[in-house]
């Protein structure tokens, strides 16, 4: 009787353990309905469009094969919004990741040993935390033609005889975009690198040191390659935000002057709600924008995988 | 919406897939407020709606309809609510349906209201400005307004232009509007005094009357002044009046045509800029608006509402300076439209709505009396116009000039697609060419590389 009882309790005990077991999956299902509907769905729906006329008021989408993707080849303002996109990125992207390195180095540093680390951490991080829009109101009117402050500023000291209209010139322009771009992210990537090196062994350095390299020698011969991984995925990610860049270009001059801001998510963003509002080709160009995006990605990572020579686990 | 909207998220979707966390150059959306017009949340209805952010971090009630037994109506503009709720409404008390009435930004309507445009979430009633009315004029997705015989006799006296926009190309009435907008310039009687001899606006008139005399008078001007005081803005001033006075509009049988006028216009920019003219301030740019309370800028081109809503809140120190003239050409810039829906399922009640806002002379003329609006009915102008004094423009009656103007306006050569078009030639062709950075065709050459791009179904060249 006894034994019976112990059983049967022994056997609801592991039911209800089984019954546990299920909340996993309904805990789990929020991400994915939500991953469904909102990054799946939408993926291969866009896809699809890309390969239909819908455009305008039609409601009615008609196959058209690869018709629009000869057609976006062909489009020279895309064209000219994927060099626009690649510029700004890379005049972005080149002093930030220097700049970026060098403040992390600086700020790990045990030789130098700076004050006030955590306080220059949350300065150069602080654009990061305003709203592009706000950003882009700041800089439009800090460089606005002709009684911005920066021409007054610039009038007053003497360095200009004229006022400089700096959003009707290409490479001002450009460069404000790019110079943006870069001071709202190199706190973000220097707090990253800097994650980067804190995790690299103590003991390495001083096993160099007591061999007596320089500073400069054990940052570049063991920062440096050991910092791989983490530079990979900080490059990663910038190339993915870069491609997408959107909101600063769009704020700033809606894309001008001459076009010369004009990245691929405006091209996408006017294409599909204004003029005639061209769904297809706004599907089109996302679809060959995330070609472009994984291509590039892949690029990148098997360039660095081959180099490096002892892949690293766990500082992913 | 959300279809459209998960267009831009694909993007994002890529970053996903690849790399399980973000830090990426950019983020693809903002949901930023610039904190400056956090202070206008304030009076805004907050029932259990979602609300919504402009591009410059406005926010907005989203619009709703309230389904069966409700009359939605959208629209940018609050006039709206008060013809409604202290007019109409007043007028006729005893309806058993209720108004429901969403008031969107401009800048945000087209984004709002086009997703939802032909299926039955759509608005019963809606309304649209000059930019944009004809793409939904065209659309061939409103009702019908001439199968209302009391309507179409009301809008017997609408004066012709206004019909005319609000008329298909097969000439399918289906959109009306309560009032005019003929534009004219306005100008500091003062600083005309100073500098040019000019006493009166028939002077004025006389020495602006056509371009070539508008160009001397902004030399003399500048002469006189050692170029402190110029003509005017910036090009905002001169392309309204260029665009009215064209012969065909932007497209013609899906030909894009650029009418010799465009060609002057440029001309005349870059003329104007070169030989210091004009201020060169972007359209309703800060410069823009300041020159009103400053006396660097003898005049603007204007519109009916630009007088009420631009000039007279930022010339508050220069009140009683300013006069109108009709300027070098005759023209007009805005003006809103009302139309049904074919999806509405209250299309009657829609259309009285409409017949009472654009055509009951009661109401038109009592809204012009209270407003000073320029509305469409030809009997009512010409019955109110003699009586006004507007003491901004010292004492100058604005209606009778204004009214003046209507008459020769041309609604033709409004096209749908105007708003895309007039983006792109500003921006890529008469901006750059009228600063001298890009010479006539190259500056054409890429307008019509993205009016190709925006409509790719018209012929550019």
């Amino acid at each position: 009787m006894a034994t019976t009882t112990t059983a049967s309790g022994k056997q609801r005990r592991l039911a209800k353990r089984r019954n546990h077991d299920k909340w996993g999956y309904v805990f789990m299902a929020p991400f994915f309905i939500f991953f469904l509907a909102f990054n799946f769905y939408p993926m291969f729906y866009t896809i699809y469009l890309s390969f239909t006329d819908l455009a305008g008021w039609a409601t009615d989408a008609n196959m058209v094969g690869f018709q629009n993707f000869i057609n976006i080849w062909n489009n020279l303002l895309f064209r000219r919004a994927v060099t626009n996109t690649f510029i700004l990125w890379i005049v972005n992207f080149v002093p930030q990741i220097v700049l970026a390195f060098l403040l992390a180095y600086w700020f790990t540093s045990r030789r130098l040993n700076l004050k006030g680390v955590g306080f220059f951490k949350s300065l150069f991080y602080l654009p990061n935390i305003i709203t592009a829009a706000s950003v882009a109101v700041i800089f439009s009117s800090l460089f606005s033609y002709p009684r911005g402050p920066l021409n007054l500023f610039m009038l007053n000291i003497g360095v200009i005889d004229s006022p400089i209209d700096f959003f009707r010139s290409v490479v001002m322009t450009r460069l404000i975009v790019s110079f943006i771009q870069f001071w709202m992210w190199y706190g973000q990537t220097t707090i990253v690198l800097q994650a980067g090196i804190l995790s690299i062994d103590e003991n390495l350095f001083d096993a160099a040191r007591v061999d007596g390299a320089t500073d400069w020698q054990s940052f570049t011969k063991i920062t440096m390659p050991l910092m791989k991984p983490i530079t990979l995925y900080v490059l990663i990610t910038s190339l993915i935000g870069g491609l997408q860049m959107f909101d600063i270009p769009y704020l700033l001059t809606g894309g001008g002057p001459q076009q010369s801001v004009e990245t691929m998510i405006t091209f996408i963003y006017k294409q599909a709600f204004q003029g005639g509002r061209n769904l297809n080709v706004a599907a089109t160009a996302s679809v060959v924008l995330l070609l472009m995006t994984t291509l590039f990605s892949l690029l990148v990572f098997n360039s660095f995988r081959t180099r490096a020579t002892k892949p690293r686990k766990g500082a992913k | 919406m959300i279809k459209k909207r998960i267009l831009l998220s694909l993007t994002t979707l890529a970053a996903l897939a690849l790399v399980a966390c973000g830090n990426g150059d950019t983020d693809t959306t903002d949901t930023g407020d610039t904190g400056d017009t956090a202070a206008d949340n304030g009076d805004t209805d907050t029932d259990d709606g979602e609300v919504l952010e402009t591009e410059d971090g406005e926010e907005f009630d989203a619009p709703t309809t309230g389904g069966a037994g409700v009359l939605d109506v959208w629209t940018f503009t609050d006039e709206a609510q008060t013809m409604i709720n202290d007019y109409y409404l007043e007028e006729f008390a005893e309806l058993d349906y209720e108004i429901n009435i969403s008031i969107v930004p401009t800048e945000e309507f087209e984004t709002q209201l086009d997703p939802v445009f032909g299926s039955d979430s759509a608005p019963d009633v809606i309304f649209a400005e000059q930019a944009f009315v004809k793409k939904y004029v065209e659309s061939g997705m409103l009702v019908d307004l001439s199968q209302y015989d009391s309507l179409v006799d009301g809008a017997e006296d609408t004066f012709d232009y206004v019909r005319d926009i609000g008329t298909q190309e097969d000439g399918t009435f289906v959109m009306n509007s309560w009032q005019t907008t003929p534009g004219a310039f306005f100008y500091r009687q003062d600083l005309a005094s100073e500098h040019l001899g000019i006493e009166s606006p028939e002077e004025m008139q006389e020495a602006i009357g056509d371009w070539d005399g508008f160009l001397d008078t902004a030399r003399e001007l500048r002469d006189a002044t050692d170029g402190s005081v110029y003509m005017v803005s910036g090009r905002g001033d001169l392309s309204h009046p260029y665009y009215m006075s064209r012969d065909q509009g932007w497209v013609v049988d899906n030909q894009l045509i650029i009418d010799d006028q465009i060609y002057e216009l440029m001309e005349t920019a870059r003329t104007m800029v070169e030989e210091g003219l004009m201020m060169d301030a972007d359209p309703q740019g800060e410069e823009y608006f300041a020159g009103m309370n400053a006396d660097e800028i003898m005049g603007y081109s204007l519109p009916t509402w630009g007088m009420h809503f631009w000039l007279k809140p930022n010339g508050d120190e220069t009140a009683g300076n300013w006069r109108m003239t009709t300027g070098p050409t005759a023209y007009f810039r805005g003006g809103t439209w009302i139309g049904v829906t074919q999806t509405s399922d209250m299309q009657d009640e829609a259309a009285h709505l409409i017949e009472y806002l654009t055509t009951s002379e009661d109401f038109l003329t009592s809204w012009a009396e209270d407003t000073g609006d320029v509305v469409s009915n030809e009997v009512v102008v010409d019955a109110v116009r003699g009586d006004y004094e507007e003491e901004f423009l010292g004492g100058q009656n604005h209606y009778d000039a204004f009214a003046e103007g209507i008459t020769t306006i041309d609604g033709e050569i409004i096209t749908e697609f105007d708003q895309g078009i007039q983006g792109a030639f500003d921006d890529l062709a008469l901006t750059p060419y009228s600063k001298g950075e890009m010479e006539m065709e190259e500056a054409l050459d890429s307008f019509r590389m993205e009016v190709q791009s925006l409509y790719p179904n018209l012929q550019v060249d």
